[in-house]
């Protein structure tokens, strides 16, 4: 076993070569370089993409624009609007009736309400 | 001149000369170290390569509690495990050419190559491995083995003793 270990150690080699240190240096510092520039173009991958993502989820999602903003409230209070105009509300709502009643007497045009009384009453009779 | 210790701090300030200077000054040991496991001069530098472009980035944050070179010690060896497992998958895929029989290991053996001793010692078990070639490429004394591998001296002993045996085994009854 002696000889044995003392074979194995016999094996030992040393470099006869000189080394051209600068220029190993040179490598690894270029392989530093190398790899710092592929670790920030791919964080700005990364950056680019999570922006690319929330942008896209942004866009379908509803932002929750308020509709009425584009109506006049004012107009509203006959529920005549455009919005409101899928349903009759002659008909089914009374307190249409009560309301322009009550405009028609506020603006002081008599004949007008009077021809409006008429007209309801034409149509009821009408209906039955 | 500075000492390593001095070149790591300003290093860690910073001074990226002071790194470079750390490599010239154990470049050569690095270099003969994979040289005389790989058989390869080429193979040697790539490796020694490896070992000074990884320490660049975890030189940030040495400790100072080990000297410089204990640490490059346990940088080589892990390299060095790193690429015999590289090999053995090499060579599990054939992707390595048949080995050459260098010039300078006919002067040395009659009966097994150097090339040959080093394929074994690649065979043998992590730690065994380990201890073989820090006492053989690197020649340390096992005291210094057992402060690299935090194993104790007697264990360094008889895991190199077995190690031996092993080799024997291999390489004389081939």
């Amino acid at each position: 076993m002696i000889d044995f270990d003392k074979k194995i150690k016999n094996t030992r080699i040393t470099l006869r070569e000189e080394i051209d240190t600068e220029n190993f240096v040179q490598g690894v510092n270029d392989r530093i370089i190398k790899s710092e520039k592929n670790r920030m173009s791919t964080y700005a991958t990364f950056i680019l993409l999570f922006f690319l993502t929330v942008l896209t989820f942004t866009d379908f999602k509803n932002i929750g624009i308020d509709t009425k903003f584009f109506t006049n409230k004012e107009n509203e209070s006959f529920q005549d609007t455009y919005w409101s105009l899928g349903s009759d509300s002659i008909r089914i709502d009374s307190s249409y009736i009560d309301e322009i009643t009550y405009f028609i007497v506020e603006e002081g045009d008599l004949w007008g309400t009077l021809d409006f009384f008429n007209e309801i009453k034409i149509n009821k009779e009408s209906e039955s | 001149m500075d000492n390593d210790y001095e070149l790591i701090k300003k290093f860690q300030n910073g001074d990226d000369e002071a790194y470079n200077e750390l490599i010239r000054r154990h470049l050569s040991n690095t270099i003969g170290f994979f040289y005389n496991i790989t058989s390869d001069r080429m193979e040697a530098e790539d490796l020694a390569q490896d070992v000074f472009f990884k320490m660049h980035k975890y030189l940030k944050n040495f400790k100072y509690d080990s000297k410089f070179s204990t640490y490059l010690y346990r940088a080589n060896m892990n390299t060095a495990n790193s690429w015999y497992k590289r090999n053995k998958w090499r060579k599990f895929l054939h992707l390595d050419q048949t080995v050459e029989k260098g010039e300078i290991d006919h002067l040395l053996e009659d009966s097994w190559t150097r090339k040959e001793l080093w394929v074994a010692v690649g065979k043998l078990p992590n730690k065994q491995r380990t201890i073989v070639m820090l006492r053989i490429a690197e020649e340390l004394p096992y005291k210094k083995i057992s402060e690299i591998t935090g194993i104790s001296i007697g264990s360094a002993k008889v895991n190199f003793h077995h190690a031996l045996k092993k080799l024997k085994q291999v390489l004389e009854n081939d």
